[in-house]
C-alpha cells in the first residue's frame, strides 16, 4: 500500500490524501459535503463510493472500482478536478439563486398560459 | 453655440460584475459555458479562471462578449433579467400547446416480423387487434381538447394500413370537425401514416392525396441490411419499400414520403452505405436515431444490442459523410442534429418530444392503443406489450380527459423529468439542449428519475452535443455555416445568396 | 433640388397649405387647391381663380390672381400638380409632399431626447407643437395613390398622443399608403403608448429603430444619452408585444463597426422578431462633420466586420439590407444585400464612377459626400 501526496492545481495543500484500501480524505473546509456528494455522483459509473465523517473537518471517501479490481488511471487527479469543478458550480448556483428565481418568475408570469 | 459631445467614459457606469446563471463543461482543451437559455461561449481555461475569481478584465472583448450574452452583469439595469425571461419563455413556449402529437395505433396486426419490433407479431387473421370506432371517436375528442393550434395525428401499428377503414374514418371525422370550428380556433392538422407500404393501393393513395396525408416509412439502409433487419417471407422487404416509395411519390409528390431508420448492430458497421442509400433515393432528410431498448430489442438483445460508444462512432462517421455530401452540393439534412442545433444556435423552441424538459411523454405526445388504453409514449405502450403497464395513463372507455391527462401518473412523470432539477442534469452544461426520458430510465435502470452516469440516454446525447459543438468551433469553417442553415431549416444559398458574375 | 424657396408674399396673413394645380379644377374642389402659375400653366386658368385657397406664381409670370399669393419664386421648377406646399406669410414656400417622389418624409418635430454623434437632423429645443395640426392637415391633401410616406424628426414619439392621432388619420385618409416612422424607440417602453400604436392596426406601418451596440454604454455613447440602451430595448419588446413591425437600423461608423458581428449575434438571439436589419452608411452632414474624428472610418476598412455581421444575420434567418454604400467599397459577396437607396433628389456620382459596369445598380453618393468619402472609389469592370 502506498501513500501519495499529489500536488493540486489550486495551490491548496494536501486537500486529499490517498491512504491504504483506496480511501481519500477530504478537508471539508475546502470542499464541503454537498460538493463531495455531487463529485462522487458524477463518477459513480466508475466507482462505488462510501462517505464517513472522520472528524469535524474531514470526510473519508472510500472508492471501490466498478467492473475491475483497480481504480482507473489518474483517478485521484480526476477526482480532485471534479471536486474543484463542483465547488465552482456550487458557488455559481449560490450566487445566482435569487436572480435565477426572478428570471423564471418573470418568464412564466407573462406567459399567458 | 457649438454643441457639446461626451466621450465614452461618461457612459461607462460599470459596477463590479456579478454572475448570471450559467453552467460549464470541458470541451477539448477549453471551457464551454452555457447560460440559462442555451447561449454558449467558449473560453480558454485562463479566462475561465479569471472569470470565476472575478478578475476578468472589464475592458476585454471576452468580458464584453460574456456581458452581451448574459453570462455576467455589471449594472443595476433590469434589462438582462427582462431579456433572459423572454428568451426562457420562448424556449418553453411548446408547453402552451400541451398535447400536439396524437398517435392512433389502429391495429396491432402486421405482415412483417422485424427483429427489433416492440409489438407482438400477430398475424393478419386476428381482427380483435384492431381499434374500435368507439375508441377512435373518444381519441378524436382528446385531439380537440388539446389547446395546440397545430396538431399531428399519426397512425401506427402493427401495420396501420391493415385497418385502413378506420384511418379513413378518423381523418374524415377530424377534418370535418375541424372545419366547422370558428376560424380562430381551427387547427392546422398534419396527418401521417407510419407504414411499411407493402399494402398500399391506388385507393389508399387517392385518399391520402385528398387529405394531404404524409407517409412515413422505414428504410434501414441498403438491401442487405434492410432485409436482414426485417425478415419477411420472400425476403424482399427492401424491394417492397422502394416500390412503395416510388408509388407514393408518383401519386402524392416527391416529398410526401419520409424515411425513418432504426439502428441495429448490423447498421453500425456501415454508416456511409446507409447515408448513400438515402441520397440515392432522393430523400431530403435522414434521422439517425438509436434503437429503443424495449420489446423485442430486449429479447433479441444479443443480436441487435450495441454499446453506447459504438452508436456514437456510427453517428460521427455518418455525420462526416453527410457534411461532405452537403459540401458537394447534396442537401441531405440529419434530423437529430438539426433539432439539437436549433436549440444551440437559435432562440426558438423545438417540438421534438423525446428531447424535452419536462419530457414529452403524455403531455406533448400521447398514444391511443388499439384496445382503447392510453399510454404516455410509444415506448410506454411497448412496455405494456411486455407485461409492464406502468405508463398506462388510463382508458378511453372508462376515464375522463382530466383523469387521463391530469392524473397522478402524468404529474409524476412531469415532476421527475424536469432536467433543471434532476440529479446529474442540474449541473450539466447541456441541460438546455437535452431532455429526459423517464420511460427509458424505468426500462433500463429501474426508476423514472434514472441514474445519470450509467444512463445511455445521457451518454448518447452528451456525446452528440459535444461532437456538434466541436465541429462548430473547429478549424474547418464549413460545418459552422451548414449547421446554421440546418437550424434555420433552409439551404445555405437561400440564406446567403451568392453574387453571380 | 431644394425643398423650399422664398418669394414675395401678397395678401397672405396666415400660412396656407394646399395641393398644387397646373390646370383648372372643379369649383367644389378648389378650397384645398393652390393655383400654380408657371410660364407653361398660367394660360390654362384663363383668368378664373375664384375659390382657390391661394396662388403660387413662378418668376417670369406677370399674372396676379386676386388671391393670397407668393410670387417670383425660383428653384421650384420640379413642382407639379398634386404636390403639396405650405405658403408662409413671409413669402417662404415649403414643399411638403411631392407626388412624383418615392421618398416623401414628414418632419414631426425638431426636438429630440437623444443627441447622436452622427445625427443628420440636429435637434432644436423649440416648441413646434404646431406641426401636429399641420401634419393632420397635410394628410388631407396628400394623394391617396402615394405608396409610402416617412415620418421623421427629431424624435416623433415626443408628440405622444399627437403621433397616434397622425397615424390614425393616415390610416383613415390614406388606406393604400405605407408609413415608415423613424424613432429611437425610447419612449415606446411605455406599454400604453406601444399598445396605443398597435391598436390603430395600421395596414402597413413600420418603425425604423436604431441599435448601435450589444453593450449598453457603447450605444449610450453613440446617442449621447445615458440609459438610452435600456429604454430602446424595452421599447423593442413593448412594440413586439403590441404587434408593431420593426426595422432595426445600424449606422456604420467608427464607434459601431468594432463590435458589429457581436451586435448581429445579439440581434439574432434577443430581437429575432424584427422584420429586417438595415446596415446604413454614414451621411456627411448634420453633426457628423463636428464629430469626424470619432465617427469617420473609410468603409473599405470595415469590410471584414460588415461581411461577418451580414453573414451572421443572414445565417440566423434574418433579412439584412446594406444601404448607402457604394458597391466598390463593399465585398462583392455582399452585393446581393446592397440596396440602391439614396433618394433620387440626393444622389450624385464622382468622376471615378465614369464607365463603371455597375453604376446603375449602385446608389452613388449623397451630395454631402463630395466633402468626405472613401479613398477606394473605383469603377468596376
Amino acid at each position: 500500500m502506498r501513500r501519495m501526496r499529489p500536488t493540486l492545481r489550486t495551490g491548496l495543500r494536501s486537500v486529499t490524501r490517498m491512504v491504504p484500501d483506496q480511501h481519500l480524505t477530504v478537508d471539508t473546509r475546502v470542499h464541503d459535503l454537498e460538493t463531495i456528494r455531487r463529485a462522487c455522483y458524477s463518477m459513480s459509473d466508475r466507482c462505488a463510493f462510501h462517505l464517513d465523517q472522520i472528524d469535524e473537518g474531514h470526510v473519508r471517501v472510500s472508492c471501490q472500482p466498478v467492473g475491475s479490481d483497480t481504480l482507473p488511471d489518474g483517478f485521484v487527479k480526476t477526482f480532485e478536478n471534479t471536486l474543484i469543478d463542483f465547488g465552482i458550480r456550487a458557488t455559481l448556483a449560490r450566487e445566482t439563486a435569487v436572480i435565477r428565481d426572478l428570471i423564471y418568475r418573470q418568464a412564466f408570469v407573462e406567459a399567458d398560459l | 453655440m457649438r454643441p457639446v459631445f461626451h466621450g465614452p467614459e461618461e457612459y461607462q457606469r460599470r459596477l463590479p460584475y456579478r454572475f448570471l446563471p450559467f453552467r460549464f463543461i470541458d470541451l477539448e482543451d477549453q471551457k464551454l459555458l452555457v447560460n440559462l437559455v442555451g447561449e454558449h461561449a467558449l473560453l480558454s481555461n485562463d479566462s475561465f479562471r479569471s472569470l470565476v475569481r472575478r478578475e476578468l478584465d472589464a475592458t476585454s472583448g471576452v468580458y464584453e462578449d460574456l456581458k452581451a450574452r448574459h453570462f455576467l452583469a455589471d449594472t443595476d439595469s433590469d434589462t438582462p433579467v427582462r431579456l433572459l425571461a423572454t428568451k426562457l419563455r420562448t424556449k418553453y413556449s411548446f408547453l402552451a400547446g400541451f398535447t400536439s402529437l396524437h398517435i392512433f395505433v389502429v391495429s396491432l396486426r402486421c405482415d412483417h416480423s422485424c427483429q427489433y419490433c416492440q409489438v407482438s407479431r400477430v398475424t393478419a387473421e386476428k381482427s380483435k387487434y384492431d381499434m374500435t370506432i368507439d375508441s377512435a371517436n373518444r381519441g378524436i375528442d382528446c385531439v380537440f381538447r388539446s389547446p395546440s393550434l397545430r396538431v399531428k395525428v399519426e397512425f401506427q401499428g402493427g401495420e396501420p394500413l391493415l385497418n385502413f377503414d378506420l384511418i379513413k374514418h378518423i381523418v374524415e371525422s377530424v377534418s370535418h370537425r375541424n372545419n366547422v370550428l370558428p376560424e380562430h380556433r381551427r387547427k392546422v392538422v398534419d396527418f401521417v401514416i407510419a407504414t411499411n407500404l407493402a399494402m398500399v393501393t391506388d385507393e389508399i393513395l387517392a385518399f391520402c392525396k385528398e387529405y394531404s396525408i404524409y407517409i412515413s416509412t422505414s428504410l434501414d439502409g441498403p438491401a442487405s441490411l434492410h432485409n436482414a433487419n426485417r425478415p419477411r417471407p420472400g425476403g424482399d422487404a427492401h424491394e417492397l419499400t422502394l416500390r412503395g416509395i416510388e408509388r407514393v411519390r408518383e401519386a402524392l409528390g416527391h416529398h410526401a414520403v419520409a424515411a425513418v431508420m432504426t439502428t441495429t448492430r448490423l447498421s453500425l458497421e456501415q454508416p456511409e452505405a446507409i447515408v448513400d442509400q438515402y441520397v440515392a433515393l432522393g430523400f431530403s432528410h435522414i434521422f439517425l436515431r438509436p434503437i429503443s431498448p424495449y420489446g423485442f430489442a430486449l429479447r433479441t438483445h444479443k443480436r441487435t444490442g450495441y454499446e453506447r460508444s459504438s452508436f456514437l462512432d456510427f453517428y460521427k462517421r455518418a455525420l462526416r459523410h453527410i457534411i461532405e455530401l452537403n459540401q458537394g452540393g447534396n442537401h441531405l439534412v440529419e434530423t437529430y442534429s438539426q433539432i439539437l442545433l436549433t436549440k444551440i444556435l437559435t432562440p426558438h423552441a423545438t417540438g421534438y418530444v423525446d428531447l424535452q424538459s419536462p419530457a414529452g411523454a403524455g403531455i406533448s405526445a400521447v398514444v391511443y392503443n388499439y384496445d382503447g388504453d392510453v399510454y404516455a409514449s410509444d415506448e410506454g405502450r411497448m412496455l405494456a406489450e411486455m407485461g409492464d403497464k406502468s405508463f398506462r395513463l388510463g382508458s378511453l372507455a372508462s376515464n375522463s380527459y382530466e383523469e387521463i391527462f391530469g392524473g397522478p401518473l402524468i404529474r409524476r412523470l412531469v415532476e421527475s423529468s424536469i432536467n433543471e432539477s434532476m440529479p446529474g442534469c442540474a449541473d450539466c452544461a447541456f441541460q438546455p439542449y437535452c431532455g429526459a426520458d423517464p420511460i427509458e430510465n424505468h426500462a433500463t435502470q429501474g426508476d423514472i428519475v434514472g441514474h445519470r452516469p450509467t444512463s445511455d440516454f445521457c451518454s448518447r446525447n452528451m456525446g452528440i452535443i459535444k461532437h456538434l459543438l466541436s465541429l462548430y468551433h473547429g478549424q474547418d469553417p464549413y460545418p459552422r455555416v451548414l449547421f446554421h442553415a440546418w437550424a434555420q431549416g433552409a439551404s445555405i444559398d437561400s440564406l446567403v445568396p451568392r453574387e453571380t458574375a | 433640388m431644394r425643398l423650399w424657396s422664398a418669394g414675395q408674399a401678397q395678401g397672405l396673413s396666415k400660412p396656407i397649405m394646399g395641393k398644387l394645380a397646373t390646370r383648372p379644377v372643379a369649383r367644389e374642389a378648389r378650397n384645398d387647391v393652390i393655383a400654380y402659375l408657371t410660364r407653361a400653366s398660367a394660360d390654362a386658368f384663363a383668368g378664373d381663380f375664384e375659390g382657390y385657397s391661394a396662388a403660387l406664381v413662378s418668376e417670369g409670370v406677370t399674372e396676379r390672381p386676386d388671391l393670397p399669393t407668393v410670387t417670383d419664386t425660383h428653384h421650384l421648377e420640379y413642382l407639379g400638380a398634386d404636390d403639396v406646399v405650405h405658403l408662409l406669410p413671409n413669402g417662404t414656400v415649403q414643399v411638403l409632399y411631392r407626388r412624383s417622389s418615392e421618398h416623401n418624409t414628414i418632419l414631426a418635430t425638431e426636438r429630440c431626447n437623444s443627441f447622436c454623434l452622427m445625427c443628420s437632423q440636429p435637434p432644436r429645443d423649440i416648441d413646434d407643437s404646431h406641426r401636429v395640426n399641420d401634419i393632420l392637415r397635410l394628410l388631407e391633401l396628400v394623394s391617396p395613390e402615394a405608396r409610402e410616406i416617412g415620418i421623421s424628426g427629431g424624435e416623433p414619439t415626443l408628440l405622444g398622443q399627437g403621433l397616434l392621432d397622425i397615424i390614425q388619420k393616415a390610416e383613415r385618409r390614406l388606406p393604400n399608403t405605407a408609413l415608415h416612422v423613424l424613432t429611437n424607440g425610447r419612449l415606446l417602453r411605455d406599454r400604453q403608448l406601444a399598445q396605443g400604436l398597435g391598436a390603430i392596426a395600421h395596414h402597413d406601418l413600420m418603425l425604423g429603430i436604431p441599435l448601435y451596440s450589444d453593450i449598453d454604454w457603447r450605444h449610450d455613447h453613440v446617442v449621447q444619452a445615458e440609459g438610452a440602451y435600456d429604454e430602446t430595448i424595452a421599447g423593442f419588446y413593448e412594440l413586439a408585444r403590441a404587434g408593431v413591425r420593426i426595422e432595426l437600423r445600424v449606422v456604420l461608423h467608427r464607434q459601431t463597426v468594432e463590435r458589429l458581428n457581436q451586435l448581429a449575434t445579439f440581434i439574432a438571439r434577443n430581437l429575432p422578431f424584427v422584420e429586417h436589419v438595415a446596415l446604413m452608411g454614414l451621411e456627411m452632414f448634420g453633426f457628423t462633420p463636428l464629430n469626424l474624428d470619432s465617427v469617420w472610418i473609410d468603409p473599405a476598412e470595415y469590410a471584414t466586420e460588415l461581411e461577418k455581421a451580414t453573414r451572421t444575420l443572414a445565417l440566423s434567418g434574418m433579412r439584412v439590407w446594406i444601404y448607402n454604400h457604394q458597391l466598390c467599397t463593399i465585398p462583392r459577396s455582399l452585393w446581393p444585400f446592397a440596396v440602391k437607396s439614396i433618394s433620387d433628389w440626393k444622389n450624385v456620382y464622382l468622376p471615378e464612377c465614369d464607365g463603371c459596369a455597375v453604376r446603375e445598380r449602385c446608389g452613388g453618393f449623397f451630395q454631402s459626400a463630395t466633402k468626405q468619402h472613401s479613398a477606394h472609389i473605383r469603377r468596376i469592370q
